[in-house]
């Protein structure tokens, strides 16, 4: 007993103690994990160059904003789009609509990598086969391809009107056209326009079931008081399915399939949800937008099933994302960058 | 009782004008009762007004330059070439009336007048009055009134001048004027032509850049007549004619072109003033878009009669009332093509008690419509005390502003059911002045307090953004402004100072996430101040001119702002002297510690810029 407390025996304590201390203070900070990250896409307000990402942590619900700016010490430009991360490569490709341009960067840390510049107004990236990928454009009249080992512009595939969402389905590229009542099909091999779907007027998002059936959301035609309509068409043999006309008035955006292919959610004044099996359009919204709230992007956690709602507020102060589990129930409120668009889970 | 009424009015005319930093010919006539309206009935409120020497400085410029060292008005200026809309005390750009010739030029659409559009050297005067005076020139002047205008001297001249003007960035302008009058006829005609390839320098991230497809070429013409009928009758005829065309950022182009015409008959009788006015302005703004393919034309006409006439009812009071007549039109691609058009009517009187050579009150009324909307009854009182060297007024009114043909019928998003907006201000002022052996010091403080409803915003909604009688502002402050004048023999010295604290904040949220309650307005920066000083005689002078912009908020929440900036202007002018002739030569820099800044988010600025002039003018001799 006595010997512990001598001065050979506090050395051993002392040592002791310190391990005990060690141990605990080595928690991993969030910005190192892995996997289970949320990034949100800020636009920006269009001309100010206010464009930037945040990353959420959904486990500790700690927000890190800014990431780009702070990693890189540049502003990311003049209304991000979206972000479309390439797995294999740990790749971010970050569109820029206003700027022109594509940041690439590193999804680890956010470094920068290479700015793709030659765009017109791109929309979205997808890549489409090996070191290739094609960018979608508001208003080039085409859609550009880009080498993505030297990460320049190689070319591009006249396609009139303003090109959103692609997809890629059985080898072949599927792309939206928001000025055209038709979906396009691109064979990546060949960089030739092979086919068109006739959908509806106002084609912007694309998602795949799990029954690989293709659903496209039609946001319609304001000026000519031509509602959305919802769609789906067999990838394969590129014929309509079903097709689920909106009421007038009406003009959907923004659709998502979650995780397991079973559920179609997008916005229409409020947050819809519906079975990809549902025989008929939802009446009422999930969820719906407050005074002075607008909903501008939703997106579903793979994992979690936690639904993300983006709110723009009024696209100049710092806008919010409204976090809910699977069944609804809300869970919080974070404030983000300005005009929130959408996210995208890694 | 002629003489004892004419001295009570000259007494009222030089009340409603105290503030040092005047005109150095501000010419008294034989009647006064004939006054303009924004100093007749500016009891209680203070008027400034840059004199020749500034009008001359900034005569090939917009008015907003001469402003942004010249007063404590925020100038949101998007860069040269492009728009610039002014802030008075925390309000909107919609809620500053610019009246010429009496005339509201605001625009009918967008409810506001370019500066950039104004320039400075086609006017004789500017005055420039910060306060809600609706009850006196009705609809939008909520903030306050710049009042500009040409002035008729009946006297003997024939002036012929000319000028040429080069500057940085590739600009080049020229000017012309003609000035012809007699005893009973006074006529000028007027040209001011600016073409700039504005490729001006600028640093974006510390690295210098070049600002290309931003060319922009103007022309300001002017013709003006005026004809003394008889001893107690003129009738004065004013045209204007501006056109600009201007590239913008991202293969973008505009062209705005203007008419403003304006027929004036006046008639000073010994115990009556009366006088008709007439106006007529039409507007065209084309704005193209090579990358997006928009091509959006606007166009909008208005046509105004206003009468007005004043008595003298006694030795101490003066009432006046008039009524104004309004045709409105317009059409956009924004309106889909469609014309809107409205007529628009108002009733005003007023009553001015002079109750003797120190005390002084006005009171005035109004009842705007428009078309079957009735605007509030707006009353405004101010009252003046005067001292030997001490002077304190005080004002209250109740303001209000139209919607916009924009806010009524864009589309999609305009709102016919709009309200209008509209408010309650006050404010109070001290004036010290004293002229001794030291010079002449003089200085002003005015407290301001506004409250506006109804403020309409556009928001964002299911489908697009529509425009909404959404939000509650008060805006509140303290001017400051010292001055200080020194004859030193052959040289004159002037100088003067001036500081704003402007607090204008949110009074209500938009929605349960709004951030934005008694928050700063966008673009409204909190501290602001201007300095000058001139040293001047005879054919010389030098003006160094400074002033500091303080932080402005770019969101609604407060989260992000632009940074506070400092500018430095030096203007040199030397005079040579040849027969009849005069030539005037002149050299400044503008942005003079090459500042980088930007006053809108995203939109840079030039740094350091220099331009050379010079200026001949032949006066016949007497």
């Amino acid at each position: 007993m006595n010997k512990l407390f001598n001065s050979t025996g506090h050395y051993y304590l002392l040592i002791l103690v310190a391990f005990l201390f060690a141990c605990k203070g080595e928690a991993i900070p969030p910005d190192e994990t892995e996997e289970g990250n949320v990034f949100i896409l800020n636009e920006g307000a269009f001309q100010a160059s206010n464009a930037s990402v945040d990353r959420f942590n959904p486990v500790t619900a700690t927000l890190s904003s800014s990431v780009f700016s702070t990693q890189n010490q540049r502003e990311l430009g003049d209304v991000l789009q979206s972000l479309y991360i390439d797995q294999d490569q740990e790749r971010g490709y970050f569109v820029v609509n206003n700027s022109q341009k594509i940041e690439v960067v590193n999804m680890e840390d956010m470094t920068s990598l290479a700015t793709i510049s030659g765009f017109t107004s791109p929309r979205y990236f997808l890549k489409v086969g090996e070191n290739k990928a094609y960018v979608s454009d508001l208003f080039g009249g085409s859609v550009s391809i880009v080498d993505m080992e030297n990460n320049s512009v190689s070319g591009n595939i006249p396609l009139a009107g303003w090109t959103e969402e692609m997809i890629v389905v059985g080898g072949r590229v599927f792309v939206a056209n928001v000025s055209s009542e038709y979906i396009y099909v691109i064979n990546p091999q060949t960089d030739k326009l092979e086919d068109s779907v006739r959908v509806g007027i106002g084609s912007s998002s694309l998602g795949l079931d799990y029954k690989n059936r293709l659903w496209v959301l039609c946001g319609g035609d304001y000026f000519t008081d031509t509602p959305g309509t919802l769609v789906s068409v067999n990838p394969d043999n590129l014929t309509v399915i079903e097709s689920f006309p909106f009421e007038s008035g009406n003009y959907p955006s923004r659709m998502i399939v979650n995780q397991a292919g079973t559920q179609l959610y997008w916005l229409n004044n409020g947050v819809f949800r519906m079975s990809v099996n549902g025989a008929e359009l939802p009446a009422s919204p999930i969820l719906r937008a407050a005074a002075g709230s607008y909903y501008y992007g939703i997106g579903i956690d793979p994992g979690s099933s936690e639904l993300y709602v983006a709110d723009a507020v009024d696209f100049s102060q710092q806008g919010a994302v409204l976090r809910f589990e699977e069944n609804l129930t809300p869970i919080d409120t974070i404030r983000v960058g300005v005009a929130p668009n959408g996210f995208v889970f890694n | 009782m002629n003489l004892r009424i004419l001295g009570i009015l000259t007494a009222i005319l030089i009340s409603g004008n105290f503030l040092p930093g005047q005109t150095d010919s501000l010419v008294l006539e034989a009647v006064e009762i004939s006054a303009p309206r924004v100093e007749f009935w500016s009891t209680g409120l203070k008027t400034s007004q840059p004199d020749s020497m500034s009008l001359r400085e900034f005569a090939m410029q917009g008015l907003g330059e001469l402003m942004k060292y010249n007063s404590g008005v925020f100038i949101k200026d998007y860069g040269p070439g492009r728009i610039a809309s002014p802030s008075f005390r925390g309000t909107g750009a919609g809620h500053t009336a610019v009246l010429w010739h009496g005339f509201n030029l605001q625009n009918s659409m967008h409810g506001t007048a370019d500066f950039s559009l104004v320039s400075a050297g086609l006017h004789d005067y500017i005055r420039i009055q910060p306060g809600g005076t609706s009850a006196v020139f009705g609809s939008g002047a909520m903030g306050g009134v710049i009042h500009l205008g040409k002035r008729t001297e009946f006297q003997e001249k024939v002036l012929i001048s000319a000028g040429a003007e080069a500057g940085s960035f590739g600009r080049v302008g020229g000017k012309a004027n003609i000035q012809i009058g007699s005893a009973n006829y006074s006529g000028s005609a007027n040209f001011i032509h600016q073409n700039s390839a504005n490729t001006f320098r600028y640093l974006s991230r510390d690295l210098l850049q070049t600002y290309t497809g931003g060319a922009f070429q103007q022309t300001g013409m002017s013709v003006d007549q005026a004809f003394r009928i008889t001893p107690r009758q003129k009738i004065h005829a004013h045209l204007w004619y501006l056109d600009r065309g201007s590239q913008l950022p991202g293969k973008a182009f505009q062209a705005d072109q203007g008419i403003r015409a304006a027929l004036v008959w006046e008639r000073t009788g010994n115990r009556n003033y009366s006088e008709f006015r007439s106006g007529y302005f039409r507007d065209r703004i084309l704005f193209e878009d090579t990358l997006s393919s928009i091509s959006s034309l606007s166009t909008s006409q208005t046509f105004t009669q206003e009468a007005e006439t004043r008595i003298i009812l006694s030795d101490r009071h003066i009432l006046q009332i008039g009524g104004n007549l309004s045709y409105q039109e317009a059409t956009s691609d924004g309106y889909r093509g469609d014309t809107f058009h409205e007529i628009r009517g108002a009733a005003f009187g007023a009553w001015k008690y002079h109750l003797n050579s120190r005390w002084e009150s006005a009171l005035s009324i109004r009842q705007g419509l428009r078309v079957n909307q009735r605007a509030p009854v707006i009353p405004a009182w101010g009252i003046i005390r005067k001292g030997k060297n001490l002077s304190f007024r005080t004002h209250v009114s109740r303001n209000f502003r139209f919607p916009t043909f924009n806010d009524l019928y864009w589309s999609p998003g305009g709102n016919p059911e709009l309200r209008p907006e509209s408010g309650w201000s006050a404010e109070s002022g001290f004036n010290w002045s004293e002229k001794g052996s030291y010079g002449l010091i003089s200085s002003d403080i005015t407290f301001f307090h506004s409250r506006i409803k109804d403020w309409i915003l556009w928001v964002p909604g299911t489908n697009f953004w529509y425009s909404e009688n959404i939000l509650k502002v008060h805006s509140k402050g303290v001017e400051a402004e010292f001055e200080y004048r020194k004859y030193l023999g052959r040289w004159n010295l002037s100088a003067n100072l001036a500081g704003q604290w402007t607090r204008s904040t949110r009074q209500n949220r938009t929605g349960a996430l709004d951030g934005g309650l008694n928050r700063q307005l966008i673009y409204v920066p909190v501290y602001t101040s201007q300095g000058n000083i001139r040293i001047y005689r005879e054919g010389f002078s030098v003006t160094y001119r400074h002033s500091f912009t303080g932080r402005r908020y770019t969101a609604t929440d407060n989260s992000a702002y632009l940074p506070a900036y400092f500018l430095g202007k030096i203007h040199v002018s030397k005079t040579f002297y040849l027969s009849d002739y005069q030539f005037d030569a002149y050299a400044s820099a503008d942005n003079l510690w090459n500042t980088s800044y930007q006053i809108v988010a995203g939109q840079p600025m030039p740094l350091r810029a220099f331009s050379l002039g010079f200026h001949v003018y032949w006066q016949k001799p007497d």
